[in-house]
């Protein structure tokens, strides 16, 4: 736990809710970024740090100090996340929200047909991915977070967590092969 | 297809190895075809994993309304709390901040006495929350939601004239407006208010008062009319304050635009007290004003003087620039304290028809 997550909480529990906004102005890029990777609907993405928010602010009093803040957050981030389609039953890949980033690639002079192929093809199949590996390489190269803290938000093994990384990593290197080839074929 | 091991690049990639293994899968990837490739779609995951979200977001405001304020009841002084807390943040940052840091501490010693929300906050807290039922009837005007216990239109009607017109002069003066409404609760019950604004029931004479965001007000008997034309209004400016900057807890400022803005002074009484200077033979001195103002002689009745100074002679603008940045006024308004102070003095003086023997 960094030591201004802690003074922040403890400040809060204390009864002063303003310190509630410098919490939510420390995680909210980080948690909106990844619920965006999470799912390609911006507002799905809006509504789901939201409820982020109110969650933590909700359980507050049931945090435990001596456990690493960032993951405890997290931890809510992806159940909310969990939740949230669970609830509206669809999958993220069912919501139709333009990606911005494949536009932005596809417009973009600098980059060579076959670069734009191959980068379109990985965000396919990032967004391919099972949830819960799309999740773990999230946390791992996006948040940088250790195969125990992963464990930890996934409540799984470490050597499980690892092994979803993994198991992503090698079927979006495997497919993108895959496609290469038949591509050139 | 190559059979070199998956693991080995994934932790190569993860950057978990010794030296000498870096270097012998580097060598291998530099020659295989295969595991180029493989480790190319790699690099183009951590990429787009990477790649900022080009949207920007703040959920601040929405949160804050949607959350349950009193959910943690003050325990302590809030205000060290939150001094604590920001202290710790900035220690956390590098040594080099320290020495800023340090002048940081000195200014804020001399500005800083109290944070102005802790008062009410500690009143607050012994408020007995048991007592307050939601009201069941509700009026929307352009900035406010009112709500009472009373379908009473004509309560809602001049409560909606008298809340949108201290709205409208505040949001002039401070150079902003609130993006959300602001909730205002009508309680017909003195103890009901009271416990909502968690003050002890002898405070008679109180009619309104803050609980986070929202306003309370006491009806006065007989239903509508008999309000004062500044009800709510330092409630009002301590809200549009915190929107503006809610982190700004610097006395003078909260209290010196409270004043103004509450009108709780006349400029009968300023001319009064500014006479009496005269008559000593002093000054007001701006450094102990912005310091200390109750241990001042007449330091709340000359206080609201800095943001009338301010807005006569600068503008909005820069009254929102000092709630912004308390503690570089000197820096918002390109002046030096002692021009500062010189310049206040002039307006004092001009404004007040008084002459200072300097």
């Amino acid at each position: 736990m960094k030591v201004n997550d802690k003074a922040l909480v403890r400040c809060i529990l204390n009864g002063s809710p303003d310190a509630f906004t410098d919490l939510i102005q420390c995680y909210q890029k980080r948690l909106y970024s990844f619920l965006c990777k999470l799912t390609p609907c911006r507002e799905d993405a809006e509504e789901m740090l939201q409820d982020v928010f109110i969650r933590v602010y909700r359980y507050l009093g049931k945090y435990d100090e001596a456990r690493d803040f960032s993951t405890w957050i997290f931890k809510i981030c992806v159940n909310v996340f969990k939740d949230y389609y669970r609830k509206q039953k669809k999958r993220p890949a069912s919501c139709q929200a333009p990606y911005e980033e494949m536009a932005a690639i596809q417009d973009s002079p600098e980059i060579s047909y076959e670069e734009k192929e191959d980068y379109l093809s990985v965000i396919r199949l990032i967004n391919a991915l099972k949830p819960d590996q799309k999740i773990a390489i999230l946390l791992k190269q996006l948040h940088g977070l250790t195969y125990q803290e992963i464990a930890v938000i996934l409540k799984i093994s470490p050597a499980n967590a690892k092994m979803k990384v993994s198991r992503a990593r090698q079927f979006i290197g495997l497919e993108l092969e895959r496609q290469k080839r038949r591509r050139i074929g | 297809m190559c059979t070199y091991p998956y693991e080995d690049l994934h932790d190569y990639i993860d950057g978990c190895l010794p030296a000498d293994r870096i270097n012998e899968i580097g060598e291998h990837i530099s020659k295989c075809p295969d595991c180029r490739q493989y480790y190319h779609s790699q690099v183009l995951v951590s990429q787009y994993l990477k790649q900022e979200v080009s949207s920007s977001i703040d959920v601040r405001h929405a949160v804050m309304l949607r959350i349950d304020k009193e959910r943690y009841p003050v325990k302590g002084n809030p205000s060290i709390m939150r001094a604590v807390g920001k202290c710790t943040v900035t220690f956390a940052r590098p040594v080099v901040l320290m020495v800023s840091l340090a002048v940081l501490v000195l200014i804020l010693s001399y500005f800083i006495r109290y944070d102005p929300f802790s008062k009410t906050a500690n009143h607050w807290s012994q408020a007995t929350s048991s007592a307050e039922s939601e009201p069941a009837f509700s009026h929307d005007s352009e900035h406010f939601s009112f709500y009472s216990n009373e379908q009473n239109q004509q309560v809602f009607s001049e409560l909606t004239a008298l809340f949108e017109a201290n709205y409208q002069r505040i949001a002039r003066d401070l150079d902003t407006a609130l993006p959300w409404k602001v909730t205002v609760k009508i309680w017909q019950d003195e103890k009901t208010f009271y416990d909502a604004i968690g003050r002890k029931s002898e405070n008679k004479g109180v009619m309104s008062g803050r609980k986070g965001s929202a306003i309370h007000v006491l009806q006065p008997p007989g239903g509508a009319g008999g309000w004062e034309a500044t009800l709510g209004a330092a409630e009002l400016t301590h809200i549009m304050i915190a929107e503006i900057n809610p982190l700004n807890n610097v006395l003078w400022v909260h209290d010196s635009i409270e004043l103004y803005e509450a009108v709780r002074f006349d400029r009968e009484t300023v001319t009064e007290g500014l006479a009496d200077y005269v008559q000593r033979g002093d000054v007001p001195d701006l450094d102990k004003l912005m310091g200390h103002y109750e241990a001042v002689p007449f330091g709340e009745v000359i206080l609201p003087t800095l943001p009338e100074f301010v807005l006569d002679t600068f503008g909005p603008e820069k009254l929102k620039g000092i709630i912004k940045d308390p503690m570089n006024p000197e820096k918002v308004l390109g002046l030096s304290l002692k021009d500062f102070s010189r310049s206040w003095l002039d307006y004092l003086e001009k404004s007040y028809q008084v002459r200072f023997i300097k």
